[in-house]
């Protein structure tokens, strides 16, 4: 099976890099880079799995008191983990048998 | 009042949450004499939060306009929210004003709302002004916020008055230079104003030399000033509260003798054409010229109908006016034309280079629409603003069944009125999914779809897109046959699949030798196999990147058709 993979670019005050990276870590995400910019602020750049990206509006405002912000953007599909793979197979029999 | 394009000031309060810009919004509009009492936001009496979400939750979400006279001036006010989830609207009506006055706190001091306002407003090129609010309260140091507002926004940041006796009124420190405030002699502080100013031009430079202060004529000094609020030399700090009222009628003073009319700001930024084509285009703020104004509002009242609210910048809008919306080929005439003071309409008979005004009922109108009378502004338009992308999803179908046509119209129609939200409907997943800032923006939203629209609805997180591949190679075949009575049915076919490259698709591949399946059944062989491919093998997800050849079949001359 595929998943959609995003590219995220997160925005925010350089002191919340750490907790940034930190939670996308934790969301299967591939950091691929960090700029900084002009007004002590910092751009991470990761490729994240958009089915771990749910509730991450909140997440990202509550680690950095309200002043980060994001975009992301699909980018291609991958293969599943292996147990990811399994829930989605076992969400989708009960339904299946009803058809 | 019947005003000119110079008696102009348009202003829009903007900043963090509970800065106290609708209270200021409401204390201008009494100072100005606008309205009789002011009314608060705890008791929900305010001109600008009349919406009911808006009296319950306490805070501003809608932009609103209103507009009060003072001393030959008109000062048309926009009230913007202060919660970053509601940026939809107040960024919008930023395209509107020549003058952003960011209210800070003077309790809190600068908060995220406070620079993305700055900031914002910089990158527009608009005329900035700092309004530090609640000055009146005991126990703060407004020196040491003065001086953080300059730490974080630069030196050019400036009081044009100053608090005096404890915060309970403020003294002119541009135009005066006597007398003793809460932070120091006076005279300090119009030294430095001035000396900001007359370093923008070195015309005005000399004759300061030259001649001292009081060489500078008044007008001198005036267009130095504007030069430096429009080049962002000067970011002028005024001091209020507006609770007390001290400063209020202060602010309405600078506004009229200090911040910039229509032709004093930045020319708007338009363009004719579009992408790499497009070139700059003056917009005269002159009442003879064609019609130019920009529709930077969009409110839907289930009562009044379709409401587009409307900045001019050159030409005079009139009742029964024709205007053409962007590249429309049939004008509409404007029926009644109004300006806003809060939910209340106020007809009017036109509206000059400057004004804000809004028509009804015109179905065309959308946000950033470019309103003109002539054919020789089509293509016309403002260069867009950087809107936040809409990133917080919820799924929503109707509570009840047979309500999805009215729930569409509604989104249609909230759509329409919120710049960073969004409603896309996703074909793969069977969907309809809103977008919003946070999720405080969709339920915001959701709310109103239920007051406004009364349509209920369910929410869930929006299924995400999987999709299902092969990994290796395999072989199959089918044979369908039905010989029961009627006429006879059979077919035969012989498929390979095989894995493609990641983003490769769907390819079908017809070899067949020796027309052991005629070309004719090929097409039904391809759909068939899209069919199933769409369900998927295991999880029910669209399949890709696959190649199904056909290499081999059998056919029956009477039976297969």
């Amino acid at each position: 099976m595929l998943e959609p993979i995003a590219d995220l670019e997160v925005t925010a005050p350089e002191q919340h890099m750490g907790d940034i990276s930190g939670g996308l870590s934790s969301k299967r995400a591939r950091i691929s880079g960090t700029d900084s910019l002009r007004g002590g602020e910092i751009v991470v750049k990761a490729q994240v799995p958009l089915s771990e990206l749910e509730g991450y509006a909140a997440e990202l405002k509550s680690v950095t008191a309200g002043r980060g912000r994001y975009a992301l953007d699909f980018s291609h599909y991958e293969p599943v983990p292996a147990q990811v793979q399994q829930k989605l197979v076992e969400a989708y029999k009960p339904h299946h048998e009803e058809d | 009042m019947s005003y000119s394009t110079q008696q102009i000031r348009n202003v829009a309060l903007a900043g963090h949450p509970g800065a106290g810009k609708t209270t200021l919004f409401e204390a201008l509009l009494h100072a100005g004499g606008a309205i009789q009492t002011a009314g608060t936001v705890e008791r929900g009496s305010t001109v600008s939060d009349f919406d009911p979400i808006e009296k319950e939750r306490g805070h501003s979400i809608d932009a609103a306009i209103a507009s009060t006279d003072h001393a030959g001036i008109h000062v048309n006010l926009i009230d913007t929210a202060g919660y970053p989830d509601f940026r939809g609207p107040t960024l919008s009506a930023l395209s509107a004003v020549e003058t952003v006055a960011v209210v800070v706190d003077a309790d809190a001091g600068i908060g995220y709302g406070t620079r993305r306002m700055m900031d914002h407003a910089k990158a527009r090129k608009l005329c900035r002004a700092i309004v530090v609010n609640k000055i009146d309260h005991a126990g703060h140091d407004l020196g040491a916020l003065l001086e953080s507002l300059r730490a974080e926004f630069g030196p050019e940041v400036l009081p044009l008055n100053l608090p005096a006796d404890g915060g309970a009124r403020v003294v002119d420190c541009f135009g005066s230079k006597d007398g003793d405030s809460d932070l120091g002699a006076v005279a300090d502080w119009h030294q430095k104003i001035i000396d900001q100013v007359v370093e923008i031009n070195e015309t005005v430079m000399d004759h300061y030399l030259d001649l001292g202060e009081d060489g500078l004529s008044g007008q001198e000094l005036h267009d130095a000033f504007e030069q430096c609020l429009r080049e962002g030399h000067l970011v002028p700090v005024c001091f209020v509260s507006a609770r007390s009222g001290a400063g209020v009628k202060e602010l309405l003073d600078v506004a009229e003798k200090l911040f910039p009319h229509p032709g004093e700001a930045n020319p708007p930024p338009f363009v004719k054409g579009a992408g790499s084509a497009a070139e700059p285009i003056e917009a005269r703020p002159d009442p003879a010229a064609h019609v130019i104004a920009d529709v930077f509002k969009i409110v839907n009242d289930p009562f009044v109908g379709k409401l587009g609210i409307f900045r001019v910048y050159q030409g005079t809008v009139r009742k029964d006016s024709q205007l053409f919306v962007d590249d429309g080929k049939k004008p509409f005439k404007v029926a009644h034309l109004f300006k806003l003071k809060g939910k209340e309409h106020v007809e009017v008979a036109q509206a000059i280079p400057g004004d804000i005004a809004a028509v009804a009922k015109v179905d065309e109108l959308h946000f950033d629409a470019v309103l003109h009378d002539s054919h020789d502004e089509d293509q016309i338009h403002l260069a867009p603003m950087a809107f936040p992308k809409p990133m917080f999803g919820l799924a929503v179908e109707p509570a009840s069944k047979g309500q999805e046509q009215k729930l569409a119209t509604a989104l249609h129609k909230l759509d329409e009125e919120d710049p960073a939200f969004a409603v896309e409907h996703n074909t793969e997943t069977n969907e309809t999914v809103i977008r919003g800032l946070s999720d405080l923006h969709l339920r915001v939203m959701l709310q109103r779809l239920k007051d406004k629209y009364a349509v209920e609805v369910k929410t869930h997180p929006p299924r995400i897109a999987y999709r299902e591949t092969v990994s290796g190679k395999a072989e199959g075949h089918h044979r369908h046959k039905k010989q029961t009575g009627g006429a006879g049915q059979f077919g035969e076919v012989f498929l390979r699949i095989e894995p493609l490259p990641r983003g490769g698709g769907f390819e079908f591949v017809d070899e067949v030798k020796g027309g052991t399946i005629p070309g004719q059944f090929l097409p039904a062989v391809e759909k068939g196999v899209r069919q199933v491919l769409s369900g998927g093998a295991v999880a029910g997800y669209p399949m890709q990147d696959v190649r199904v050849i056909v290499y081999d079949g059998k056919h029956h001359p009477v039976d297969s058709k």
